[in-house]
């Protein structure tokens, strides 16, 4: 079967593409309520205060004004963070929600009101006539300050730290003893915005049943539960329905305005919409964790790595949300895809008065990746070799055991993504510039990212399927889609199993009261999770199907397939039926036509965190970056100009779809490499908007070469792993070694900002 | 956002009535591009009356008399980048335009926005200054002429009265043996506001081996955009193709006063200044020489 899939392979548009390139696509923001109020939200201008007194009158007396609600009127204000997991995980990973700010405020930009109003201006105006008494308080901006034992305390606990993760093998010390080089560096990464283009939106209502409605723009339609808490309400009357993103990233995983309009609305008893402004939006919204990252490698003269040791502090900003998740990515990953015998991992995470960090594409992998991989190359020309032959000497391969102790007993992709991106990148000749003062170079990086939750999460997934009685058929699947395609992902899976065209298959997902729950749009786990519950329920009706005709052709249901809307003998394909013929025979004898399946995940404890080991993800996709820049050696300025993105991604569903993931994945974080970062000043952001938070345009990203490798191992349908998040990791190592490569300076400090290129040149 | 009254004059006297009409309760919107965000953060009250120029289409126009050049203050960038004349007789001022944002803001923002507007960091500023420009201000009381560097007083402060706005910028067409180019330092390739720009005119011996005559201007090293005397003085005159590059940088960096922003360090821009300086002017010098052969000017 495998030899002659028909839909799974192929290169075909998704179903909403041509809706959303003539911007018939309805966001968010599209949708309205009759008799709908406008929300605006007070928030926070110092970064760490007290609240003496909030005083609402003046905003209340504004006409117009339907309500304005403070903590107080919060019915659970404080309650924990969850992330559609089916298992509780407890302390340390699971942290306060607090829906507005109560007693102090953490953070620039911390929700401090709500108001709704008859219109926008009038919500615009009564924020402003809230007049909140705050005593400002030092508050602490750096996290190597928050990790003392005497500084400023973010929260209310009398420790900032708020996880702390380690990992170890063998013996460091006697590793280092045995190398001949050691190479010792601190790596800095900045906090990063996730620049969707669609900013926070949602509208909430309730219904004539008297469930509490909402309407928004979410990776995860499980915070229905988180809502219900805040309100106080039975779970069954909060209802999610996810509208198709205007992106995510990982920015829209936490809460974003569920609670502020479920609360209006339930106040009100009127419908409620709130849509963030793009400032308000780079304030209210996580950043991927700002990292200070201190590496000591050693190596043999032959460039077999004898140790590695890492000690990793992430600045969690204001509240914890998914920062000690995200930690324990970076504890798996921090000694990278190599074979290394003596292994010391050492992560820490602690509150600042910072904007808060939670997941943003990679989860904590691209940070780590970026410090491993640039020890690594800087390593390997202390020793003399190059780039890929210190990475062929030491990467893990099929049967090795990873750093954190989990065996690979799945097929390893590794070195060949690295041989391969490294090949591309140098087929051509290097370029000359005319211009005297550019120098190019080229680098390299590979990586390692998880696809799938951490498997102490229990994750798992739900779909149905009906097969209609004109043969198509109708998926519901609770699953969020980032514009990733995450849903015709799914109509491909059933379009193969059951073949009929992929035209034929409907899909309704994100509703928490219609659609089975998939879990959440994060993690790269909606192709393995929701592919596979889909892919079960596909393979019981296909069943079902084969066996009402094997009866009526006199064969055994092993014997049949079905492609093309027809059943047939496949070793005399000429016997055959129209599907919709056995469709009519199952329907007509009371034989069930629609079918639910749950996937579950491998499941494990929570580790023990003082050694972290063993199994704590599913698997891994492994994948490789090159590239090639041009560097300006008056100016610093550096040009990308060519990019080689290749992985293992175990199976390509749709070469379009993964090619997309690929060459997105690499301009995600070629402005991580370059020029991303937020510009913090004492806990206060200087640049929230698209002037002055710098993301490449079209003009600044280069042709991207995606080479897919598809090793059929991965656990998703068909031996798909995952790419979405893992196609971001490697590139800024790799665009960081090319500037080695061709101006002999290495940043250590992301972004490397044209400014550092000079000062280092000029050093 | 507050909201406003638009008027849209039907002609030039209508026009100038309503600006004296109107007074400080006006205010004269063009492309928008820099008004509208600026009523939006809140960098600038929204008056009652908000008067639309795009309604007065001879304010667009772009023409040569004899050897002058006119573009008026409606053109938009976009205009001026496909405008054959400019591209033949003035080319770094379509540079300049070119390196404006992108192409939805070029269609509708304005050169007479982008000097009214005063920012130091107006990327056609540097390059009408080069050009040694005039503005030609016009109120209900009549027309005043002022040269362009006379025009700015500071970060969006200007000697434009009330009720005056700015009607055309004019500017001598480039002749043989003259270039001039636009060099221009931002974040990224496009939509990016300069960290530094320079431009640079030349005037070369009929021989070309001399630089009889030079213009240089910068943008983004001080309150507004400025021409950088003492170099001019220092190049006036000497090799065209040999000028002493280490005196040019230390004159350069006397004669701006950068300052940290978001987007660069006062440092960082007293060492790229000279080097845009420099390329502007080799830029220029090597355009002078092919003058007339086809090349830009
Ligand atoms: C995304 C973006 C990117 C940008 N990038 C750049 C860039 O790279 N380089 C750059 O230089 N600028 C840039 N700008 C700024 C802006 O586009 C330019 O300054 C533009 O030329 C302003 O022209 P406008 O017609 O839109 O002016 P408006 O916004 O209409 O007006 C600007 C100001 O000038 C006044 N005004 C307008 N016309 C006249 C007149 N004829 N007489 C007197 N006063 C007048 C208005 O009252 C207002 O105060 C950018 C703006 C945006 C939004």
């Amino acid at each position: 079967m495998q030899d002659k899939l028909k839909s799974i392979g192929k290169p075909s548009p998704k179903h909403d593409d041509l809706v959303k390139v003539s911007g018939r696509l309805n966001y968010a923001e599209d949708y309205s309520m009759p008799g709908m109020l406008y929300a605006k939200v007070l928030r926070s201008k110092y970064p760490a205060a007290k609240i003496l007194s909030i005083n609402t009158a003046r905003a209340e007396a504004l006409p117009g004004v339907k309500a304005v609600l403070t903590a107080k009127d919060v019915p659970y204000n404080n309650t924990i963070t969850k992330f559609g997991q089916s298992k509780d995980v407890g302390g340390g990973f699971e942290a306060l929600y607090r829906v507005l700010a109560e007693d102090k405020v953490r953070f620039t930009g911390e929700a401090v009101a709500l108001v709704a109003a008859e219109t926008l201006a009038q919500a615009e105006e009564a924020v402003k006539l809230i007049e909140v008494d705050y005593e400002p308080l030092p508050g602490v901006y750096n996290v190597e300050d928050a990790v003392q034992p005497d500084s400023y305390k973010v929260g209310e606990e009398d420790t900032n730290i708020i996880a702390h993760f380690k990992s170890h093998k063998g013996d460091v010390e006697k590793g280092f003893s045995e190398a001949d080089v050691i190479v010792e560096n601190t790596y800095r990464v900045p906090f990063v915005d996730h620049t969707y283009l669609e900013p926070e939106s949602g509208t909430a209502w309730i219904d004539d049943q008297g469930v509490l409605t909402i309407r928004v723009s979410t990776q995860v339609i499980e915070h229905f539960r988180g809502v219900a808490k805040v309100l106080g309400l039975p779970e069954n009357r909060v209802r999610v329905i996810g509208t198709m993103l205007g992106g995510g990233f990982g920015g829209k995983e936490d809460i974003t305005v569920e609670s502020f309009i479920a609360l209006l609305a339930w106040k009100t008893g009127r419908p409620v919409k709130l849509t963030y402004t793009r400032e308000e939006s780079f304030l209210a919204h996580s950043k991927r964790h700002r990292y200070v990252m201190h590496y000591k490698i050693g190596a043999k003269k032959d460039g077999i790595i004898t140790a590695i040791k890492a000690e990793i502090l992430s600045d969690s900003g204001a509240y914890p949300y998914l920062s000690p998740w995200v930690l324990m990515y970076s504890t798996v990953c921090a000694a990278g895809p190599y074979s290394i015998d003596n292994v010391d991992v050492d992560c820490k995470s602690a509150l600042t008065n910072n904007p808060f960090g939670s997941a943003n594409r990679g989860f904590g992998s691209p940070q780590v990746n970026f410090a491993c991989e640039s020890i690594i190359s800087e390593l390997a020309e202390k020793i003399g070799i190059t780039p890929l032959e210190i990475r062929e000497k030491n990467c893990i391969r099929q049967g090795n055991v990873l750093a954190g102790g989990m065996k690979m007993d799945r097929y390893v992709a590794l070195p060949d993504v690295g041989v391969q991106a490294w090949e591309a990148i140098n087929e051509q000749p290097k370029l000359k510039p005319a211009d005297e003062s550019k120098k190019v170079g080229r680098g390299m990086a590979i990586g390692m990212m998880t696809y799938g939750r951490m498997t102490f999460l229990h994750d798992t997934s739900r779909s149905h399927i009906r097969v209609e009685l004109d043969g198509s058929v109708t998926v519901r699947c609770g699953v969020p889609d980032l514009g990733g395609g995450q849903a015709a992902s799914l109509c491909q899976i059933v379009a193969e199993e059951l073949g009929v065209p992929l035209s034929k298959v409907r899909i309704y997902i994100s509703d928490t009261a219609l659609t089975p729950l998939a879990g959440t749009t994060t993690a790269t786990r909606q192709l393995y999770m929701s592919g596979n519950a889909t892919l079960k329920a596909a393979r019981v009706l296909r069943e079902r199907l084969l066996t009402r005709a094997a009866a009526e052709l006199n064969v055994t249901a092993a014997e049949l397939d079905i492609a093309d809307e027809k059943i047939f003998v496949t070793a005399v394909p000429d016997r055959s039926l129209p599907l919709k013929q056995v469709i009519l025979f199952c329907s007509g004898e009371g034989v069930e036509l629609f079918h639910e399946a749950q996937f579950n995940a491998p499941f494990t404890d929570v580790p023990d965190l003082s050694n972290v080991q063993g199994q704590v993800h599913p698997d891994f996709t492994f994948g490789a970056h090159a590239a090639e820049v041009a560097v300006d050696t008056e100016t610093g300025e550096v040009e990308v100009l060519n990019i080689v993105s290749c992985f293992d991604v175990g199976r390509v569903l749709n070469p379009l779809r993964c090619e997309g993931q690929m060459e997105g994945g690499s301009i995600y974080c070629m402005g991580y490499a370059l020029t991303e970062e937020i510009i913090l000043e004492d806990g206060i952001t200087l640049n929230s908007s698209f002037t002055d938070y710098v993301i490449p345009t079209a003009l600044d990203a280069p042709h991207v070469q995606s080479i897919t490798l598809e090793s059929k191992a991965g656990l998703g349908p068909y031996g798909a792993k995952g790419i979405g998040e893992p196609a971001c990791n490697s590139i800024a190592p790799a665009i960081i070694d090319a500037i080695y490569d061709a101006v002999g300076v290495r940043i250590k400090d992301l972004p490397a900002t044209p400014e550092k290129i000079l000062a280092a040149l000029k050093a | 956002m507050n909201s406003f009254r638009l008027i849209n004059p039907g002609s030039i006297d209508e026009l100038y009535n309503q600006l004296s009409e109107r007074g400080s309760a006006g205010r004269i919107v063009a492309g928008g591009t820099d008004l509208l965000p600026a009523f939006k953060k809140e960098k600038t009250a929204v008056p009652e009356f908000v008067i639309n120029l795009k309604s007065i289409s001879e304010l667009a126009d772009i023409n040569e008399e004899e050897t002058k050049i006119n573009v008026g203050a409606l053109a938009t960038h976009a205009e001026i980048v496909e405008s054959f004349l400019i591209q033949g007789k003035a080319f770094v001022l379509a540079e300049a335009c070119d390196k404006i944002a992108s192409w939805q803001i070029r269609n509708l923002a304005t050169v007479g926005g982008n000097i009214a507007n005063a920012s130091p960091a107006a990327d056609s500023v540097p390059a009408l200054l080069v050009l040694d420009a005039h503005l030609h201000l016009g109120s209900k009381n009549g027309h005043r002429d002022i040269k362009l560097e006379k025009y700015f007083t500071g970060p969006g402060q200007t000697v434009l009265a009330d009720g005056e706005l700015i009607e055309k910028v004019s500017f001598s067409a480039l002749a043989k043996d003259e270039g001039a180019a636009f060099v221009k330092l931002g974040k990224r390739k496009a939509v990016t506001l300069s960290i530094v720009s320079a431009a640079a005119y030349v005037k070369l011996s009929p021989d070309h081996l001399v630089i009889e005559d030079v213009r240089l201007a910068m943008g983004s090293v001080a309150p507004t955009p400025l021409r950088i005397k003492s170099a001019e003085a220092l190049l006036k005159g000497s090799k065209a193709n040999q000028f002493d590059r280490q005196k040019l940088h230390e004159t350069v960096r006397k004669d701006i006063k950068p300052i940290k922003d978001v987007r660069s360090t006062a440092e960082y821009r007293l060492e790229v200044s000279a080097v845009l300086i420099e390329r502007a002017v080799k830029l220029a010098v090597e355009r002078a020489r092919t003058a007339g052969k086809g090349g830009h000017q």
